[in-house]
């Protein structure tokens, strides 16, 4: 009935007209009836009130007779949204500090939805991701999935009916690349031929690889590049494709670019280029390759199959269980444990999946206390201000306005200003989520962080503040239109809602400053445990000292060659002017991706574990670590069975003797201790004393770990960034395709080494930062509100001779034992919470007495702070006008 | 009697049939109804707008402005040939609906 539609749009739209020839005809009707009644012999004044008596209630029927033209409630609501709008703009002030509350609260938990959305739910930008499935290894021993598999277990599964196709890959291949600039390291993988023929993204230039082609071995290099690689080192030139590129010091066709959101099928790790398997052979110099595609003990790829249109995730998974079934039987020295997990691809690891989400809960529940605190905040504004309106929305219940219409209307403004919050909120989050992407983490892989805010962050942000507002307006709401007319009318304000209206409002403090007070303390905790962390002695002198990264494998250099450009390296840079030292290390300390290894000591039943490093000869002169006993390595002098420990790993293997000639055996050598050094900090700043044992890195020269590669660290006289380009030059005379990475000083190190603390320290800081910001607003609030309430009873007293010293005093006492209250709880909660934070405190005891006394002290100065100006303004008051006053 | 007093919809049926007589407006309606039921329906009188809206947005009566009898500017409602229709099917309704209660009534 469209037409019935289209009338009821005019008419509505003609509302204000209608609504007037509307109200004449009524009046004609009242007329005509005083006219009538007036005839038959009433006087006018009573003819009037009959012939109103008689037709009701006028405003309602005007009402109604408008329902007709549109649907009553969505007038109503275009009604209340105008009025709500205009509410917000005649008290700025208030409405900035409702929304600005609940701006914080809504923006913090948007951002970590939107990260947990981005880490843990977020679909492949590829075509149909829903049909794609990942396929993980399962050992059956621990239950534990997300394994790597074996080439030819793939080989095998890739048989699966299920299945139109299946790829693998491994996923965290670092090349070198030195056309057009700077040669630079990326992170990319190696993957089966048929790779984008399975994922299917987008291509931006170009295609994928020819299955046909590009998995026999020795077929020409080719590369297919990420477009954020293409954009930032190749400027986006669409002329690139079917040119070649140096990578890894060989010349590789470029055959396409993936369209701008793919980073790979890796959830968390992102990679800039894939290579084919028919390249593995080249690269085996990278520690790929091998036998590694014959040996099914060896477990290193990552795996993706796209579903068959007739077959479901859960039939392949079954499909799947049986192959690794037989896979059991035929070959149980190898696949005796091993199972296989399916799921939806593009999910975080499953290995790993739930500490990830424990994370999460941990920093969900930190943003919900914001959150919680400022919603208290917003229902209390509201509820002071509902207070302050009682008169007029009395006036409306009298005059014949439901209560239901009542409550709605202050519902809508609640959730305007929700819905305000949650737009800054939602833009908070965005900044938040910018932040993030620029952090420093200690990891040398390719970790994804460029977090985007997606549709579904901004639905949940629009959702949590239509739930924030309609609870937290709901109780002022309910409250303000209790009906209590006549008491409303008369300006009996005292008496209104009795007690239980305070108490509310009292509790929602209470329960703000007890929030405020856990999250304070914990920042105190944390910022308290940072400094101690920045003050621990790391056993070394860290400052002047640069540190930067070199892969001799990417560049495919023979045994000699590579010794050689090794050799180079160091000699060129212990030469620069203002080098004080020049040293190689298989790993900088301080890094949390070092080798671990047991070996067995003298006659010691158990093996002791212990940090492995590859060293160059002054590493302990370079990191400024003591030299107690015995000798450093020399060049030059062959190193085969020679090692040097710390004291920690001394005390341990040796208890109370030297260790200086004693033998242990390592990886089925012996190896003579030569030199003792004092115990520093080896992988972390908070770790106990690691026991390290230093072997000269002349030995195994490739690096024999290809993610962090070989680390050379110099120690200069004055600002070690000052040295950069001077080394970037020596580096590039050897060999100008030799990419350098990690470039840092060691204090940038250190500090990176901190990040746990420091995340922890300005996570807890800014919520409590945040937390005691709005619970000042609060108890500020409350406490203007309460003085604005009893000016009538402070002018009484006053004119019976109180004291304005006791006026000020009466209204302190009232905020600080609100203060006391909810301190007192916070306290209670914080003791309980922050033993389970132990492991994160470096230094600190998790019941440190500073902070527990400190933290509530300044607590407790600032509601003063608070009270003092609601305290001053009632202390002031002029006793003549306050008790005039209603 | 009150304004809920009525039967649903019999007040819109009863505003249609006094249209039947010609064009009227607000007020003459409601003096209509109340002679026609010999004083006894007492609808509250300005519940009678509300319908006349609805009716008008229905299409089946059609107001216009003219002068009333003592000059006045005031709106007069007729019926349409819909609003014709409808009233005979409501009436048909309505009569089958009392037929149906007065014999149960009668048979008690």
């Amino acid at each position: 009935m469209s037409w019935r539609w289209q009338r009821r749009l005019r008419y509505w739209l003609q509302g204000e007209e209608r609504a007037r020839l509307l109200r004449e005809e009524m009046q004609l009707h009242l007329d005509l009836k005083t006219q009538q009644l007036m005839e038959e012999g009433m006087t006018e004044a009573d003819a009037r009130g009959a012939a109103r008596r008689q037709f009701g209630n006028t405003t309602l029927q005007q009402e109604e007779s408008r329902g007709a033209w549109i649907a009553r409630w969505l007038s109503d609501l275009l009604q209340d949204t105008a009025y709500a709008l205009r509410t917000i703009r005649r008290q700025p002030g208030f409405s900035a500090l409702a929304a600005l509350s609940a701006a914080l609260g809504i923006g913090a938990c948007s951002l970590l939805f939107g990260i947990a959305n981005f880490a843990l739910f977020r679909p492949l930008p590829v075509n149909h991701p829903s049909r794609l499935v990942n396929i993980s290894g399962k050992d059956l021993r621990q239950g534990r999935v997300g394994r790597s598999i074996s080439y030819p277990d793939f080989e095998d599964l890739r048989q699966a009916q299920s299945l139109q196709g299946m790829t693998a890959y491994f996923p965290f291949m670092p090349a070198g690349i030195s056309s057009s600039g700077e040669p630079r390291r990326y992170w990319g993988s190696v993957v089966t031929a048929n790779y984008f023929d399975v994922v299917r993204p987008a291509f931006a230039v170009g295609r994928g690889f020819d299955p046909a082609r590009d998995d026999t071995e020795g077929a020409a290099p080719v590369v297919v590049l990420s477009y954020p690689l293409w954009q930032s080192r190749f400027a986006g030139d669409r002329a690139l494709v079917g040119r070649t590129i140096e990578l890894n010091r060989r010349k590789v066709t470029v055959v396409g670019v993936t369209g701008p959101g793919f980073r790979g099928t890796e959830s968390l790790f992102f990679a800039d280029f894939w290579l084919p398997f028919s390249m593995l052979d080249s690269l085996a110099e990278a520690g790929l390759g091998g036998d590694r595609l014959r040996n099914r003990d060896s477990q290193w790829l990552s795996a993706v199959g796209r579903l068959r249109d007739d077959a479901s995730e859960k039939s392949a998974a079954s499909e799947i269980d049986v192959m690794g079934r037989r896979l059991r039987a035929a070959y149980p020295a190898s696949n005796d444990d091993r199972g296989f997990y399916v799921e939806r691809a593009g999910q975080v690891n499953p290995g790993i999946r739930s500490m990830v989400l424990v994370f999460f809960a941990m920093l969900l529940a930190v943003a919900v206390l914001v959150l919680c605190t400022a919603c208290a905040n917003v229902a209390n504004l509201l509820l002071a201000r509902a207070s302050a309106r009682q008169k007029e929305i009395a006036t409306r219940l009298a005059i014949g306005a439901g209560r239901g219409r009542l409550v709605r209307q202050l519902l809508t403004e609640s959730l305007m200003l929700a819905l305000l919050g949650g737009m800054a909120g939602y833009g908070m989050a965005r900044l938040g989520a910018a932040a993030v992407g620029w952090s420093p983490i200690p990891l040398s892989l390719p970790v994804d962080l460029s977090i985007s805010l997606d549709y579904r962050v901004m639905l949940f942000s629009v959702a949590l503040a239509v739930l924030t507002g309609v609870i937290f307006g709901l109780a002022p709401a309910l409250r303000a239109t209790r009906p209590g007319l006549t008491g409303a009318l008369k300006d009996e304000r005292v008496y209104m809602g009795g007690s239980r209206y305070f108490g509310m409002r009292n509790l929602l403090v209470i329960g703000q400053v007890a929030i405020c007070m856990v999250l304070l303390i914990c920042s105190g905790l944390f910022i308290r445990s940072l400094r101690s962390a920045g003050n621990i002695d790391t056993g070394m002198a860290h400052r002047n000292v640069l540190l930067m990264a070199f892969d001799p494998s990417l560049n495919r250099y023979s045994p000699s060659e590579t010794r050689r450009v090794v050799d180079a390296i160091l000699a060129g840079a212990g030469a620069l002017p203002g080098v004080e030292s020049a040293s190689l290390s298989s790993s900088a300390p301080l890094n949390l991706e070092g080798t671990q290894n047991s070996f067995a000591a003298g006659n010691r039943e158990t093996p002791v574990r212990a940090d492995i490093y590859s060293i160059a000869p002054r590493f302990f002169e370079t990191f400024g670590i003591r030299l107690i006993e015995g000798e450093d390595f020399r060049p030059g002098v062959p190193a085969d069975d020679i090692a040097i420990v710390n004291q920690a790993l001394s005390d341990q293997a040796f208890p109370k003797e030297n260790p200086i000639g004693r033998r242990i055996q390592y990886l089925g050598r012996t190896v003579r201790i030569v030199g003792l050094v004092a115990t520093a900090k080896s992988r972390t700043i908070g770790e106990e004393p690691h026991p390290c044992l230093y072997f000269p890195i002349a030995r195994d020269l490739r690096g024999n770990d290809s993610l962090t590669g070989i680390t050379l660290a110099v120690r200069t006289r004055g600002d070690p960034a000052g040295y950069v380009t001077l080394l970037r030059q020596t580096v590039r005379n050897i060999d100008p395709t030799l990419p350098l990475f990690d470039i840092r000083t060691m204090d940038a190190q250190l500090s990176k080494a901190l990040f746990l603390p420091r995340m922890a320290a300005s996570l807890f800081g800014l919520a409590g930062f945040l937390g005691l910001l709005i619970s000042t607003v609060g108890i500020y609030g409350v406490i203007s509100f309460a003085v604005a309430r009893q000016t009538k009873e402070i002018g009484i007293r006053m004119a019976l001779g109180a004291r304005r010293v006791q006026v000020l005093g009466m209204v302190l006492r009232q905020g600080l034992a609100l203060t006391l209250a909810g301190s007192a709880i916070g306290l209670g909660a914080a003791m309980a919470l922050s033993r389970m934070a132990a492991s994160l405190l470096y230094g600190v005891s998790p019941t440190d007495p500073f902070t527990f006394v400190a933290v509530p002290m300044a607590l407790a100065s600032i509601a003063v702070v608070a009270c003092l100006v609601p305290a001053r303004r009632a202390a002031t008051l002029d006793p003549i006008r306050a008790l005039r006053c209603d | 009697m009150g304004k809920n007093d009525l039967l649903p919809g019999t007040l819109d049926m009863m505003v249609l049939k006094t249209l039947t007589r010609g064009t009227l407006h607000g007020y003459a309606i409601a003096q209509l109804l109340k002679q026609l039921s010999a004083d006894i329906l007492q609808v509250e009188e300005g519940s009678l707008y509300p319908a006349l809206q609805r009716l008008e947005l229905n299409g089946w009566i059609e107001g216009e402005w003219g002068v009333s009898a003592n000059n006045r500017r005031a709106r007069f409602y007729k019926l349409t040939p819909a609003g014709r229709k409808t009233l005979a099917a409501e009436t048909a309704r309505y009569r089958q609906m009392t037929g149906a209660i007065a014999r149960v009534m009668g048979m008690a």
